[in-house]
This record gives C-alpha cells, sequence and structure tokens, in this order.
C-alpha cells in the first residue's frame, strides 16, 4: 500500500483528500505544519507528500529548504499545491525540487490523485 | 595633492554608503554582501592606488599583489550580491563552499609567483608579467561578473513593479562603470597615452555603481530618480557657482554672482520641493495600489479555501463516493457544481485584473509549439462542442517555429476564444487556424455563430463588456475574458482583434504573436 503524507493545515481541506486517498487505496497520514511534516516523513517514509504552501508559521516553501538538506527524505517527490497562486512562489518550489505546483481549486480530489499517480509511475 | 584629497573623498563616500545600507539592516544577506562589496571595492582601490605612487618598491610591489588579492573578494561578494539581489536565493552547501574555496585559493595564490610575476618598474610605472594561473584568475573574475550581470538582466526581465526598478538601478550603476571604465582603461591606453589620474575615473566609477546599488537597496525615493537627478544638477550648478564667485576678476562681479548664486538657491530649493512633493504623491499612489492587491490576493486566497472544499466534496458526490444520486438529485448537483466553477473562474480573473492593473502580472517565458497547446485545448472542449452538435476543426500548418511564450497565458487566451465560440454559436461549428503572417504566429477563430455588431466590437475587449447575445443565450460570465486576454496577448508584443460581417454572420477572433 503506498502511503501518502499531506501537510495541510485547513482541516476541511486535509480531511476531505484523506478521505478520497484512502478510498482509493492509500496508506494517509496527516501533518498540520511544517515541524510536524518533517518528523512525519522522516518517521514513515512517504512515497509521495502533498505540501499546501500557505501554512500557519513557517510555509510550504520552508519545508521544502529544509527536506532538501535532509539526507533520510531529499528523494521523496513533492507536490505543491496550494490556493496562493504567485509566480515566485512557484517557481522557488519548482527551483526546490516540487514536482508540481497545483492551484487547488482547479483540480478535483480525482484529478489531484491521477497526479500522485503518475508521479508514483514515473519514480517506479 | 589633489589626487589624494580625491581618493580620501572617495573612500569617504563609499565607507558612508557602506555603513548606511549596512546598519540599515545588519542582519539581511544582501545588505551584509553589499557591505563586503564595498569593503574589499575600498581596499582594491587603495591598493590600486598607492601601487603607483612613489613610495618604496617593495611597499609598491605587496600592494600590486594586494590589488589582484582584493578584486577576487571584490568581485565574490559582487558576485553573491547579485544573485541574491533583490530576493535572497537558495543555494545547495556544495555550491557555497566550492565558491568560497577556489576565491579563498585564488586569494592567497595572488600573493605568490603563481598569478603575477616578474615585478619591474619601468620610468615610474610598476609592471608584471603573467604567472602560469592567471587565467584561471582571469576567467574567475570574467565569471563573477559576467555570472553576476547576466543574473540580474534576467531577473530584471522576469520583474515587475519595485522589485524590477531595484534591479535597473543596480543596472544602471554597472553600466555607468562600464562606459566609463571600458574607454578610460581598455581602449584609449591602446591608442593613446592615458595620464594617470584620468585612468583612476574608471576605478573611481564604482562610486556610482555603489550609490545606485545603495538607492536600490533601500529603496530611497525608488520610483523618484528624477529627485535624486534634481538634487544632483542643483548641487552641481551650486558648487560651480560658488566657483565663479571665488574665481571672479572684480568685486562687483563677485557681488553680482554672489547675488546670482542666492537667488539660484531659492529657485533651486522651490524646485527641489516641488519635484520631491510630486514624487511623493505618486509614492502614495503606487503604495494605495499595492495595499489594493495585496488585499485582492489574500481574499482571493481566503475565497478559494471554502471553493476548493466544495469542489471536491461535490466531485465525489457526483463521482457517487456516497452512493449512486437519484437522476433528479444528480442534475441539480451538476449545476450547483457548474455555479461553483463558475464562480472559481470569477474570483481567478478578478486577481488576474488586479494583477495586471498595478503591473504584477509575471511572465515565465519558454520555447513553445502552439500548435500542442491549440490541440490540448480543442481536446479540453470537444465534448462541449459536441454536446451541441457542433463541429470543431483545427486546420494545422506542417511547420511552425517554437515561440517564446508564457505557457499559461497562452493556454488561458486559446481556450478563452475557442470557448466563447462555442458559447456564442448555436448551428455550424469553429474552425481553428494557426499560420505565419508577415513573420508573426496568426491564431484566427472562426465561427458560423451570433457574429457583432460594430458597437460590439469596438467594446469587446473592455472591463465587464460582453456581447448582447450574452444575455439572448443564457451564457454566463463577468465580461473580463477578452479584457485578460487581451492584456496576455499585449503582454507577449501581441495582437488581438475581432472581424465581423455583422450581426448573424458569424465572427473571426484573431492573435498574432511576433515569432521569437
Amino acid at each position: 500500500m503506498k502511503k501518502i503524507l499531506i501537510i495541510e493545515d485547513e482541516k476541511v481541506l486535509a480531511e476531505m483528500y484523506k478521505e478520497k486517498l484512502e478510498r482509493e487505496g492509500f496508506e494517509v497520514i496527516l501533518a498540520f505544519n511544517v515541524k510536524e511534516g518533517i518528523e512525519s516523513a522522516k518517521r514513515e517514509r512517504p512515497d509521495v507528500i502533498l505540501l499546501d504552501i500557505l501554512l500557519a508559521g513557517e510555509n510550504g516553501i520552508d519545508f521544502l529548504r529544509k527536506q532538501k538538506e535532509n539526507q533520510e527524505i531529499f528523494q521523496i517527490p513533492v507536490i505543491a499545491f496550494s490556493n496562493y497562486d504567485d509566480p515566485r512562489a512557484k517557481k522557488e518550489a519548482k527551483e526546490l525540487g516540487a514536482k508540481e505546483y497545483l492551484i487547488k481549486t482547479n483540480y478535483t480530489p480525482t484529478q489531484i490523485i491521477e497526479k500522485i499517480k503518475s508521479i508514483l509511475k514515473q519514480i517506479e | 595633492m589633489f589626487s589624494l584629497l580625491l581618493l580620501v573623498l572617495i573612500i569617504f563616500l563609499l565607507t558612508l554608503i557602506g555603513v548606511i545600507v549596512f546598519f540599515k539592516n545588519p542582519k539581511n544577506k544582501i545588505n551584509q554582501y553589499f557591505g563586503l562589496t564595498i569593503f574589499f571595492g575600498i581596499l582594491w582601490i587603495l591598493s590600486n592606488y598607492f601601487e603607483n605612487e612613489p613610495i618604496s618598491e617593495i611597499y609598491r610591489i605587496f600592494f600590486l599583489k594586494f590589488d589582484f588579492a582584493s578584486a577576487i573578494l571584490l568581485v565574490l561578494f559582487f558576485y553573491l550580491f547579485c544573485q541574491n539581489f533583490p530576493k535572497l536565493k537558495f543555494f545547495p552547501l556544495k555550491y557555497k563552499i566550492t565558491i568560497y574555496f577556489l576565491a579563498s585559493l585564488l586569494f592567497i595564490l595572488s600573493f605568490s609567483d603563481l598569478i603575477i610575476k616578474n615585478i619591474y618598474f619601468e620610468n615610474t610605472t610598476i609592471q608584471f608579467t603573467r604567472g602560469s594561473l592567471f587565467w584561471i584568475y582571469f576567467s574567475f573574475i570574467l565569471f563573477c561578473i559576467g555570472g553576476g550581470l547576466k543574473n540580474l538582466i534576467s531577473k530584471y526581465k522576469q520583474s515587475r513593479g519595485v522589485e524590477r526598478l531595484q534591479i535597473l538601478y543596480v543596472l544602471l550603476g554597472a553600466a555607468i562603470i562600464i562606459v566609463i571604465a571600458t574607454p578610460l582603461n581598455l581602449i584609449l591606453p591602446q591608442v593613446i597615452f592615458i595620464p594617470l589620474e584620468i585612468a583612476r575615473m574608471g576605478i573611481y566609477s564604482f562610486l556610482f555603481f555603489c550609490f545606485f546599488t545603495a538607492l536600490a537597496i533601500t529603496r530611497y525615493h525608488l520610483f523618484g530618480i528624477e529627485v535624486i537627478l534634481t538634487e544632483a544638477l542643483v548641487g552641481a550648478i551650486g558648487i560651480l557657482l560658488i566657483v565663479q564667485i571665488f574665481t571672479a576678476p572684480t568685486f562687483w562681479w563677485r557681488i553680482v554672482n554672489g547675488i546670482i548664486f542666492v537667488l539660484f538657491c531659492i529657485f533651486g530649493y522651490l524646485l527641489i520641493r516641488s519635484v520631491f512633493k510630486e514624487m511623493k504623491l505618486r509614492e502614495e499612489t503606487e503604495k494605495i495600489s499595492q495595499a489594493k492587491t495585496e488585499f485582492i490576493s489574500i481574499a482571493s486566497h481566503q475565497l478559494r479555501t471554502p471553493l476548493s472544499a466544495i469542489k471536491g466534496y461535490l466531485s465525489m458526490i457526483l463521482e457517487g463516493s456516497y452512493g449512486t444520486l437519484p437522476e433528479k438529485v444528480k442534475e441539480k448537483m451538476e449545476k450547483v457544481f457548474q455555479s461553483n466553477e463558475r464562480l472559481i473562474k470569477l474570483v481567478n480573473d478578478i486577481l488576474s485584473v488586479s494583477k495586471i492593473e498595478v503591473g504584477e502580472m509575471e511572465m515565465s517565458l519558454e520555447k513553445e509549439d502552439l500548435r500542442e497547446i491549440i490541440k490540448e485545448v480543442i481536446s479540453e472542449l470537444s465534448v462541449k462542442a459536441k454536446e451541441k452538435n457542433l463541429y470543431l476543426k483545427f486546420e494545422e500548418p506542417k511547420e511552425i517555429p517554437k515561440i517564446l511564450i508564457d505557457r499559461e497565458k497562452i493556454r488561458q487566451v486559446i481556450l478563452n476564444l475557442i470557448d466563447n465560440a462555442i458559447r456564442y454559436t448555436q448551428e455550424g461549428g469553429v474552425k481553428v487556424k494557426l499560420q505565419i503572417v508577415n513573420n508573426r504566429l496568426q491564431i484566427a477563430i472562426s465561427d458560423t455563430g451570433e457574429g457583432l455588431s460594430k458597437e460590439e466590437k469596438e467594446k469587446l475587449f473592455e472591463r465587464f463588456s460582453r456581447g448582447t447575445a450574452g444575455a439572448k443565450f443564457w451564457v454566463e460570465g463577468a465580461g473580463l475574458g477578452l479584457y485578460i486576454a487581451k492584456k496576455f496577448v499585449e503582454m507577449h508584443k501581441g495582437k488581438i482583434w475581432a472581424e465581423s460581417e455583422g450581426k448573424g454572420k458569424g465572427s473571426t477572433f484573431f492573435v498574432e504573436l511576433p515569432i521569437k
């Protein structure tokens, strides 16, 4: 069973994506901020990380920086997904290794799962 | 004596700029890199000065080597500054270690015979021959200056608003060095003898770079280069008038010059004050505009969160995640879903318009194949055309060059035009044609739909403008799509327009983009 880590501080969205992913047969771990996200990534070693960018306190870009400097988790593919549609944030996330930068409102949970599956296919 | 006074003045001004900028925000890496650039710039200027002065030869040799050593650290910090300005950039640790290691090594080697050797004196000037590692040294200097400037230029092209102005100031400073130093220190010495005092002006032009960069970092009167230039002009004329007072041949001329000077001071002050007021007003307007964009940006983000949840759960309900829906309920749910989609589009459009209007819409240019984008859009909209029994054709050329565009923006333009064509057409269909016309790529989207009246054509690309057919066919929209499309095309230095022979005769929308 593939493991997905969702780092999202909006409870309603985190639960919605969790529910959809679990229905599709994924194991899902939730984290609500960068610190929890890094700890969960180290502990659980997920196959893909779904990362919100505008988080409370440290943001998703900080997570990507920390992930890149951490030997244990730097290889885990990250899909950034946010409603913060800022070209600079997009560019920075891509430069820091995010595979995609998706605007949440433009994707249904099913479409996000398609993206996850295609990334899993690429790394297999 | 004059050259020493000038040196003291230049060093004083550089130190002043360095101290002001550094202490404005000592913890900021950009201020630190700039401070270090100035620090090593001062050392470089000093060593350059003393290596050519009539002092002990041992000291002159030391200063020449120190000149080479300090130049390495000067360009290193200049490079790091350019990479990180106006926003800090993340560098992998390996990269940082490599560049620092290389610079330190070259710094130390500058004192050996590997960079310069056989130092001798010809008449009064100091000369040397190139050491075995000279070209490596030279390449590092070129890499730092060239790489730094290249980076700034590419950031300038991509940036907007305040950031763009900040980078422009730094580039202006760099351009002044190039304009002054290239003829004085590189071209003219090959042809004629350049006195040392004049040749030094090339080195002193470093002051201009530091001055403009300091303005950029501190954002002092960033929107008001006019104020700075007026102040500089008034100051320069004031100094000339003072000189005239002291050099006047008679007492009465001195009095006349004195009166002219006093009058000039009064008018100069009034001039600076009025320019300053105007700039202040402009800065205020910019601030209000910035605040408006920030508000819209945050509000849009806040709106998008619940919209994402509505979209997500509705899509799951419609997909049957919570059981099969009765047909009637499903039909209504689909309408709710479509309304939500419309709301999402509206939020996106409002955000785009607000960004366009304050010049904050950024471009991410890459070489793209327009055929692929058009095919992608057509495949996305083909279901919609089929539902209305319309044809949707693409007449593509065999060969077409890739062009430099922002893929997402041009995709949005094409999507908007084809989507509109389908919406406003009840019979027949839509044809998309891509061709090269007058050395530009032209996309023509023709439909057999409602057509446009002359008045509609004129107002089509304005904000909140909707064709009368919109109401007739129950076509929804806020009237922002074509306005945004026009702005996006103009950002690519392209052209967008519509042609129609009149009501009921269909219409054709054209987009022309330069081939580059």
